[in-house]
């Protein structure tokens, strides 16, 4: 959403802001859905420390209402 | 400046995170605990049954972590939020920093998690297979990102409906309508929500509700605090 915003206005927000908001929401991501499972075929063996977030986010995901597992 | 938009952001989200939290605490962790205990006492039956799933964190452990994702939840979104903001103040038709602030948070609200919950409503452990996770939380994301989109179309299409002067109760109407078709038919072209058969379904509800709950007092918190805080910056003569 932001992004077609930023296209058609592209003066109105500076780019640190726009490259901050990418990152917040990638920090999002990892928060709500990052578990080994889900990144296995992106990272291989690499994935498997995220499932410590996943179980130490684990109510926090189930009552925000992302799907967990 | 976006620098103080973002700031405020971050701190009120943070806030609203923590009392959302607090509100999961008391009100969601008890159903969550007795859905742990239904899938528990599931697993017994199951070959080789005993403690199911081995766990990394206990219980308790698991209780701060609330805490912790929706602070840092919070955190992320209060960012996201206050960026929004610094770009969509100057568009926004309310007329203090209060009002501004609670209109954008009810829009981000029904775009990314009322309009998904009504298609994905949140599901307590043991719901839904493991092996399909990425497909669900894909599908997901997609509903909250064409949700956001199609709510910030519908807010376009009522100030062109405005600028041509069309009156307020046609355009409510014409727009709402629109709004109501363009979500359905995606509900009709995402994928189906994973069954709940065989779940105690007063248990499962009272579990959906604290998830709608914890999001109603961090969204509702998120657009009062980050609201406040910016009149508060403008009575101290703060611009921006």
């Amino acid at each position: 959403m932001e992004k077609t915003l930023g296209r058609r206005h592209p003066s109105t927000l500076p780019l640190w802001s726009l490259l901050v908001l990418a990152l917040l929401l990638l920090a999002l991501l990892v928060l709500l859905s990052a578990s080994g499972a889900l990144l296995a075929p992106l990272l291989g063996q690499a994935a498997g420390p995220f499932d410590y977030l996943h179980e130490f986010a684990h109510d926090g995901r189930h009552l925000l209402g992302v799907p967990c597992h | 400046m976006v620098s103080a938009y973002l700031r405020r952001g971050m701190a009120a989200g943070l806030l609203a995170g923590l009392l959302a939290g607090l509100f999961a605490f008391f009100v969601g962790e008890p159903i969550l605990d007795r859905t742990i205990a239904l899938e528990e006492s599931a697993h017994v039956h199951a070959p080789g049954g005993g403690g199911g799933d081995e766990e990394i964190f206990s219980r308790p452990t698991q209780k701060v972590g609330l805490f912790f994702a929706t602070g840092l939840f919070g955190v992320t979104v209060g960012g996201v939020f206050g960026i929004v903001y610094a770009y969509f103040r100057e568009r926004l038709a309310a007329g203090s920093d209060l009002k501004r602030s609670i209109s954008l948070a009810g829009a981000i609200f029904a775009g990314a998690f009322l309009v998904p919950f009504l298609k994905y409503p949140a599901n307590p452990p043991s719901i839904g297979d493991p092996s399909t996770i990425r497909e669900r939380t894909a599908a997901y994301f997609t509903l909250v990102a064409l949700s956001l989109l199609a709510i910030l179309i519908a807010w376009l299409a009522a100030r062109t409906l405005e600028a041509r002067g069309v009156g307020a109760s046609r355009r409510r109407l014409t727009v709402g309508a629109g709004l109501v078709v363009v979500v359905g038919v995606l509900f009709l072209l995402l994928p189906a929500a994973p069954s709940a058969d065989g779940f105690p379904s007063g248990t499962l509800w009272a579990f959906r509700l604290s998830s709608f709950g914890t999001q109603l007092v961090f969204w509702a918190g998120l657009g009062l605090l980050f609201g406040v805080l910016c009149e508060r910056a403008r009575k101290k003569g703060v611009t921006a």
